[in-house]
């Protein structure tokens, strides 16, 4: 197995972050925004493995399953609130829910 | 290794998760109409028993950490929580009489929160911080979207979701990066990790570690709605349900710049205080400036009360360049303030939506004082209060907040300080205006509406709490910021 340096996981999450942060920005559907911030959630774990097994520590590792864990609620209580939102509306697209402007 | 249980520190979050299980237990086994009653009993049963365990650890436990240094409910944990548990049980009784549906849910979830919030000041390791801020996130998102039949919550619950969770994704990008950095998630290896950069010189090759303190603050300032994280505070303030929007636009803000304030102390070097602490500053300013001028145009009271969150956000950052005793204590003190002024203005709309009118609008408030006497003066000290005039509370918060300021030679906020209370008592007497012109027609209940006599007892009682500690706080500051100082002392 090749061996990456430290820094080649870095950038690798940080593209990966960085492309959930343009998901959650340009797309229009509710689903499709979750799995950007989902893809954000990842690039993170990603991160702390990698740098728990730099440290030679269980931390990172325990951290990215607490994260893991804590995304499964938030998905959870995401598409909820997308149902509730969308249900009466014939397509989803966040660009009509507009009642509350300044 | 052994395991490290320490319940009489973990005693305030148990009895509120316990008293969340009672109420969805209570719910099980009971008839609706029968439990209505004792359901709001149990959750503020709940917040009084956990009041009681705080007050050992306000006086300095014997061993303030616990569970291998995950939670350490210090006096400054003591200090936070009890402004925490004071916001939540005056929103519970600001939730008294809310429509007809799922009350056990609402009641267990404002609980949780509670928890997610009293745990945040008391955090000892990253993990915890993290747990902290999706407890009291998850809860609220749910919470926001409680009101039967307006599409606006549902949306404001929306909005406030996908942002909160982008911001709960900053904030732990950052935590992995000061995890690299560093090696440790304990927050007290943290700070010595922090220091040994400066003592060998290597604090320059600290990338990651200062990336990563940047992308944690982004996702805390989020949640405290500083400028320009704020864009989701004046929608979810409008659309939530009035006891909602009370709640969070207390709790969230104490909640988070506690963990703020402990991830800074731990964080931050002494030598590196000002360029580090600059941004925040910056932002500060921001806050102070965007929230008090926004406020003019508002003809929504929630969403007024929004953007003074916003500079009110600012003010609290003002305690964080000394971060010292000073800021802290001063911060605490000026949370405390501004927790009574902000519920007791929400009451105020609650009575109003008692009578079925939407008490959001400011037009609604015209002639008040006529009418409803004392709610009108109340009203006004309250908004005295925020703006910072005697003899309420907020007056000796800036105050303190100020001296903190000049200590830590913050010009910068201090100046913002000055600006923004100028522009804002503009908005905030502009409304006490309203309430006191004097107008023949009293405003029209909504269609559909009818008059709720216990709501608007509940809020009048939260009126005179709020209106009283208002009060207390700004006539006899001496003893309540001495007492926050002594607290804080033992730090």
């Amino acid at each position: 197995m090749p061996a990456f340096s430290l820094n080649a996981y870095v950038a690798l999450s940080a593209v990966l972050f960085a492309l959930g942060g343009i998901g959650v920005l340009v797309r229009r559907s509710p689903l499709a925004m979750l799995m950007s911030i989902e893809l954000m959630l990842n690039a993170a774990n990603l991160l702390f493995v990698a740098f728990g097994r730099a440290h030679g520590g269980y931390e990172g590792q325990i951290m990215a399953f607490l994260v893991i864990t804590v995304a499964a609620a938030e998905v959870a209580i995401g598409l909820a609130l997308t149902v509730l939102l969308f249900r009466r509306r014939p397509e989803a697209d966040v660009d009509q829910v507009n009642e509350l402007r300044l | 290794m052994p395991v490290d249980l320490n319940f009489t520190i973990a005693a305030p979050l148990l009895a509120l998760a316990a008293g969340a299980l009672l109420i969805l237990l209570l719910d099980l086994l009971f008839k609706y109409e029968t439990i209505q009653g004792p359901m709001y009993v149990a959750a503020i049963g709940a917040v009084l028993v956990a009041g009681w365990y705080l007050v050992p650890l306000w006086q300095g436990a014997a061993d303030p950490s616990g569970f291998a240094g995950m939670l350490v409910m210090d006096r400054f944990a003591a200090v936070y929580g009890g402004v925490l548990l004071i916001a939540a049980l005056l929103a519970i009784l600001l939730s008294i009489g809310r429509a007809r549906e799922d009350q056990s849910g609402y009641l267990a979830l404002l609980l949780w929160a509670a928890m997610g919030m009293v745990l945040l000041g008391g955090a000892g390791n990253l993990m915890v911080i993290f747990l902290g801020i999706e407890l009291l996130s998850l809860a609220l998102y749910v919470m926001i979207a409680f009101a039967p039949r307006r599409m606006a919550a549902r949306e404001a619950a929306f909005k406030y979701f996908i942002l909160g969770s982008v911001a709960a994704a900053f904030l732990i990008f950052g935590f992995a990066l000061i995890y690299g950095a560093t090696g440790t998630m304990s927050i007290a290896g943290i700070a010595e990790a922090a220091r040994s950069f400066t003592s060998e010189g290597a604090w320059a090759v600290g990338l990651y570690y200062k990336v990563g303190v940047g992308l944690a603050i982004v996702g805390l300032a989020f949640k405290m709605a500083l400028v320009p994280f704020h864009i989701w505070a004046p929608d979810v303030y409008q659309g939530a349900p009035t006891p909602v929007t009370a709640y969070m636009s207390i709790g969230t803000k104490a909640a988070a710049f506690a963990a703020m304030a402990r991830l800074l102390v731990a964080a931050v070097p002494e030598a590196y205080q000002p360029s580090f602490l600059l941004p925040l500053s910056i932002l500060a300013f921001a806050s102070m400036m965007l929230g008090a001028s926004a406020g003019i145009w508002q003809s929504d009271l929630k969403r007024l009360m929004a953007y003074s969150g916003i500079a009110n956000a600012g003010y609290l950052i003002m305690a964080i360049p000394g971060l010292g005793l000073d800021g802290l204590s001063a911060a605490a003190y000026y949370l405390g303030a501004y927790g009574f002024a902000t519920m007791g203005i929400f009451a105020v709309v609650r009575i109003l939506e008692a009578d079925g009118v939407d008490g959001s609008q400011i037009a609604n408030l015209k002639g008040l004082f006529y009418r409803q006497p004392w709610v009108g003066v109340c009203l006004a000290l309250l908004f005295f209060g925020l703006a910072g005039i005697p003899p309420a509370g907020g007056f000796v918060g800036k105050f303190l907040l100020a001296i903190a300021a000049v200590r830590g030679q913050a010009w910068i906020v201090l100046a913002g300080l000055i600006l923004s209370t100028g522009i804002s008592a503009y908005v905030y007497l502009k409304v006490i205006g309203t309430a006191f012109t004097r107008t023949k027609e009293a405003p029209q209940p909504e269609e559909g509406a009818e008059p709720h006599a216990p709501t608007r007892t509940a809020a009048q009682v939260v009126l005179v709490i709020a209106a009283v500690g208002t009060l207390v706080m700004g006539v006899l500051p001496g003893p309540v910021s001495e007492l926050v100082r002594v607290a804080l002392a033992g730090m």
